[in-house]
């Protein structure tokens, strides 16, 4: 069997990578163990989140299918942080589990070029520096131009309840084993990592009447530009709280856990830490919140979140009784932890090629990440890269300047990392300007050019920011009167007068009072978000601008791949190591190494400015 | 965050001035006539052009590193010798991390001229502004902070500034700024935090009350340094001291006697001096502005009464005044509104001259009647010029003593990128809950100008900046 690309592993990295390849019209084949886990949701229902929500958006905006998908599937739907600005709100979902990967998979049948084979990949052919194809379970080699790895936590997955551990991929499903040997015979180093999930409950034996009911919004935001779906909520949420009886228990069997008995030895994430962790960290509180997450509306699972632990079973069940409403609750599947192979993410190049093999891709938790939607941005930045591998382009880099995925895959193959990393607003150093409300602004002609967005949809975005450029002018010469408004109530009647861009620049003013008072009917939600947060923002964004310029120039100064740092005088032997492990591609690169000082970066220029006459 | 300018021009058009394949040299000590002087190379050729330079070339080449010897350099034209020390440092254990020699000469400027010549023509290239410590930042001998210090080290005209370099040099910041950087770092995390899992804890008011009141407390702190600052550099201006008095009391005499040599044009006419006459000199270890006024008194002659407006000026605002009266003249009206003109009579020294003229009853009621520190004593005379010379020194450094609290603050680039790091700060004074993502952004810029003022990121702008502020040489 032949392909231009191939695509391996059926999680949200590689459906990403498989659709954006197969659009960008390379002949695409998507390999996995099982295809009717395509699009499967390991852990929590919940797609999104703050930060994590903008990223899906920018998959989105990018011609990825997770935006969608969620609309589609989505059944719960709140836009966090809508008490602070808008630059750090970020919509999130929860999905029906099994609905979401009947859509992914309708998603992907959309696209001509893609095909689907169920087999296990267990070895990677390189011949010459460069991959050719994949050896399969079956026997089967695959021939290929370029290959996208994208295998999860399964290589040589161990999972863990108490005191037993089994090979898993996931709980049901078979580990890979082998191909993470045949990668490091390549001369790619691993690293082992931990993370876990909580148990599953059974709906029917949950007291609800002692929760704390989470609604979604009135009104939800959609995840996708490209759709015109309108997300609906259909269930609902509930929050509760650990007690004391919660954290005797788990103080009585820490012994029996495989994370405090020393089972386990990958590092787990800080961010996402077993209850475990919680009670030995940060001791009693009032309590651990807890939220139950509906996996599905055709049935009565529920996701338990907050509540990740590797106790053994019976110590689950009595711990998951002491919770209020929880009392009489059954488990469905258990929590366990799970440890597994990732590659160090230094060894890749911004475009997600491996340094060591060319045309070979890596993306999603094999790097190091943690969560769905970092997974699905390596994905399809890996995707596009591959099909433009194929096609003679120049590879696909986002700086971190433009988005989210940017920073995350500039800190990833700069940085590298010891534990599963997860997107967080404050990674972002241009936060203001990298907002889930305008990804498609930022992103969507990259994409149109690249050609995983049509020109009809680009188009239509299109019209939303003229509409809003007409706002924000219109808006800069109004004049406007707050009067009767809640806005800046305890302020002098001319202070509450003015231009109403100048009224709209101040903290707490209401976007729609200035609108009604300046005589603008209401332009919708998407046209009204975007003209407010650009006005609020506007002194930050203009700064921050000249700051992304500036990194851009150092972007744009390349250091030659083969740079002997050796050679040159005057580096500090810290930072020389550092520079000849990492080899960054251009002078920004390195100047974001950690323990890389000015110094040793004005070095550097100096010493290729030499080189260069 | 380095040289982002040398990116955006094409990479070869960056640093004209490092070179480091070059050879420098500079005289390392002031031009002028001393006993001696001491002459400076760096570069990979520092070692062999010296050695094509002196007469005891292989021997110089032989000598081991950090071993003083003598040596005879001449001119180039060979008309001009002299027997010199030379000691080399090798690379990287120099000043610079270059080939590095020093030659210790005869201290003539003509003598360093020439021998300055004779290296150059060996191979050698007349340093830049800055230069050696230029290199010695790029060669990551030290940071740039260390840099700024050794700059205000050598240029500090006050005990107060080279106090403050001298800390920043041997590597120790005022502990304010690790105490901002701690507070503006614990406020960022809050912040943060409440960012991305506030959602879950509920709004917590109690965290706008202690950022408030963590900003405050930076804010004033770094408020008073700069206020600080602003002292020490009036004191680094130059305090002034100015000569008051009624006309004819002899300020201008008193002048003279001080500097040495005739400023100011004598006459016992009365109102000689018609205008403000200022001098700089060094006294008590200070540099001052010495003034000399127009005489109070009644006039009305137009151009002495604007002088006369002008030393009401000085009355006000000088740092010291030196109360000149005459010892056989009584006081005039003015002279006792002194202290209601001043505001005060800190700052004010009395000196009654004249004393030739007045007998011993008289002098004492003229220094009673002062009523601030005082001397007596005859200008006119040239013995007087030690006696006037060490009481107005003496007032001086009283003077400068109170005035200025050191600051940390060394440099206006520092003073520049601390009121930038309170402008931002004073932005989230008015902020409150709802408002975090703005607040963090202030918390950043803040610090992102405390990792400026501890060069800890630097743009090549702000290296240009602090070594143009260097003196060849050094």
């Amino acid at each position: 069997m032949k392909a231009d690309v191939v695509v391996v592993g059926g999680g949200h990295a590689g459906i990403e990578a498989a659709n954006v390849a197969a659009r960008m019209g390379v002949s695409t084949l998507l390999v996995c163990s099982h295809v009717d886990m395509i699009g499967q949701m390991s852990c929590n229902p919940a797609i999104g989140g703050i930060a994590k929500g903008t990223i899906v958006r920018e998959v989105d905006a990018l011609g990825g299918i997770m935006g969608q998908a969620t609309d589609r599937a989505g059944i719960h739907f709140r836009m966090l942080n809508r008490s602070k600005g808008p630059a750090v709100w970020g919509n999130r979902a929860q999905a029906d589990k099994a609905l979401y990967r009947k859509v992914v998979r309708s998603l992907l049948e959309r696209e001509a070029y893609l095909s689907l084979l169920q087999d296990t990949v267990v070895g990677v052919a390189e011949r010459n520096g460069k991959v050719w194809g994949v050896h399969c379970l079956s026997g089967e080699t695959i021939e290929a131009q370029a290959v996208v790895l994208a295998m999860g936590t399964f290589l040589n997955g161990l999972a863990h309840v108490g005191h037993t551990s089994f090979v898993c991929g996931r709980s049901g499903e078979p580990a890979s084993i082998g191909l993470s040997e045949s990668i490091q015979a390549l001369g790619i180093t691993v690293g082992r990592l931990k993370t876990g999930t909580p148990a599953r409950i059974d709906g029917r034996t949950v007291d609800t009447s002692r929760m704390i009911p989470q609604p979604g919004d009135a009104e939800p935001w959609p995840f996708s530009f490209c759709s015109d779906v309108q997300p609906q909520n259909k269930v609902m949420c509930w929050a509760t709280r650990t007690t004391q009886a919660t954290h005797e228990l788990i103080r009585e069997n820490l012994d029996s856990s495989a994370l405090y008995g020393g089972k386990i030895k990958g590092i787990g994430p800080r961010y996402c830490p077993s209850i475990e962790d919680k009670i030995v960290r940060f001791g009693d509180r009032d309590g651990h919140t807890l939220f139950l997450e509906p996996e599905g509306t055709d049935h009565h699972e529920m996701y338990l979140s907050g509540l990740s632990t590797s106790l053994p079973l019976d110590t689950q069940r009595r711990m998951v009784q002491t919770i209020p409403g929880l009392e009489k609750t059954r488990i469905i599947r258990p929590a366990y932890a799970i440890e597994y192979d990732y590659f160090r993410p230094v060894q890749l190049r911004p475009s997600l090629e491996s340094k060591v093999v060319g045309n070979l891709f890596f993306a999603g938790q094999i790097n190091g990440t943690s969560g769905y939607e970092e997974a699905a941005c390596q994905g399809l930045v890996a995707g596009v890269n591959a099909a433009e591998a194929v096609l003679g382009g120049e590879p696909l880099v986002l700086g971190r300047g433009i988005s989210y995925i940017g920073v995350l895959i500039d800190d990833l193959v700069t940085k590298g990392t010891e534990e599963p990393y997860r997107m967080f607003t404050s990674r972002a150093e241009y936060r203001l300007m990298l907002r889930q409300d305008n990804a498609d602004e930022r992103l969507m002609a990259i994409a149109r050019d690249r050609g995983t967005v049509d020109e009809a949809i680009f188009s239509a975005r299109q019209r939303v920011w003229d509409e809003r450029d007409r706002l924000v002018e219109f808006l800069r010469e109004a004049d406007a009167d707050l009067g009767d408004g809640e806005s800046l109530r305890g302020e002098s009647p001319s202070a509450r007068r003015g231009k109403a861009l100048d009224l709209l620049r101040r903290p707490d003013v209401n976007l729609d009072e200035v609108l009604r008072s300046a005589g603008v009917a209401w332009p919708g939600r998407d046209v009204a978000l975007r003209a407010e947060a650009d006005i609020k923002y506007e002194g930050f964004v203009r700064k921050q601008r000249a700051s992304v310029d500036r990194q851009m120039a150092m972007e744009s100064a390349p250091i030659p791949a083969g740079l002997d740092y050796d050679s040159i005088p005057g580096l500090l032997s810290e930072s020389r190591a550092k520079l000849g492990k990492i080899r960054p591609a251009t002078i920004g690169q390195a100047s974001r190494i950690s323990g890389v000082t000015p110094a040793d970066v004005s070095i550097l220029v100096v010493h290729l400015f030499r080189n260069d006459r | 965050m380095l040289p982002h300018r040398c990116c955006e021009l094409p990479i070869r058009e960056f640093p004209t001035m490092i070179t480091p394949e070059d050879t420098i040299v500079a005289p390392a000590t002031a031009s002028g006539s001393a006993a001696l002087a001491v002459l400076r190379l760096s570069g990979p050729d520092a070692v062999g052009i010296v050695a094509k330079a002196v007469r005891e070339g292989d021997c110089f080449l032989s000598c081991k590193p950090a071993v003083v010897r003598r040596y005879v350099l001449a001119s180039e034209e060979g008309g001009l010798a002299d027997e010199v020390t030379a000691v080399k440092y090798l690379a990287p254990r120099s000043f610079t991390g270059e080939d590095t020699v020093e030659i210790i000469c005869h201290g003539s400027a003509i003598l360093v001229a020439a021998l300055m010549a004779r290296l150059c023509a060996m191979g050698a290239r007349v340093a830049g502004r800055g230069e050696f410590t230029r290199r010695a930042f790029l060669n990551g001998k030290m940071d740039l902070a260390h840099a700024e210090a050794i700059n205000q080290l050598i240029g500090s005209r006050t005990l107060a500034q080279a106090r403050g370099a001298s800390v920043c040099y041997l590597g120790g910041y005022d502990p304010s700024i690790v105490r901002w950087g701690g507070e503006i770092v614990g406020i960022l995390s809050d912040l943060e935090t409440q960012i991305e899992f506030g959602e879950e804890d509920g709004v917590s008011g109690a965290l706008w009350e202690r950022i408030h009141r963590g900003i405050a407390a930076v804010v004033s702190d770094a408020e008073a340094q700069l206020q600080r600052y602003q002292k020490v550099r009036l004191a680094d201006r130059g305090l002034e001291v100015a000569l008051v008095g009624p006309a004819n009391a002899g300020k201008s005499t008193v002048l003279n006697r001080i500097l040495g040599y005739e400023r100011v044009l004598v006459h016992s006419e009365r109102g000689t001096t018609r205008d403000s006459v200022s001098e700089r000199a060094t006294m008590g270890g200070v540099e001052v502005s010495l003034v000399d006024t127009a005489g109070l008194g009644e006039t009305i002659d137009v151009v002495e009464m604007m002088g006369i407006e002008r030393t009401l000026d000085y009355v006000r605002r000088a740092e010291i005044l030196v109360w000149v009266t005459a010892a056989d003249e009584e006081f005039t009206e003015q002279e006792d509104r002194l202290g209601s003109l001043r505001g005060s009579m800190d700052g004010v020294f009395g000196i009654v001259n004249k004393s030739d003229l007045a007998d011993a009853s008289r002098k004492a009621d003229a220094m009673e009647h002062l009523g601030v520190p005082a001397m007596i004593v005859c200008a006119k005379d040239d013995g007087s010029a030690q006696r006037l010379v060490s009481f107005v020194g003496g007032a001086v450094s009283k003077v400068a003593a109170t005035g200025t609290e050191p600051s940390f603050l060394c440099t206006a680039r520092q003073e520049a990128v601390i009121s930038r790091m309170v402008e931002s700060l004073r932005e989230m004074s008015c902020l409150g809950v709802g408002h975090e993502e703005i607040a963090a952004e202030h918390c950043r810029t803040a610090l992102g100008c405390l990792d400026e003022f501890l060069g800890k990121r630097t743009t090549d702008e702000i290296v240009e900046k602090v070594f143009a502020e260097f003196c060849i040489g050094k």
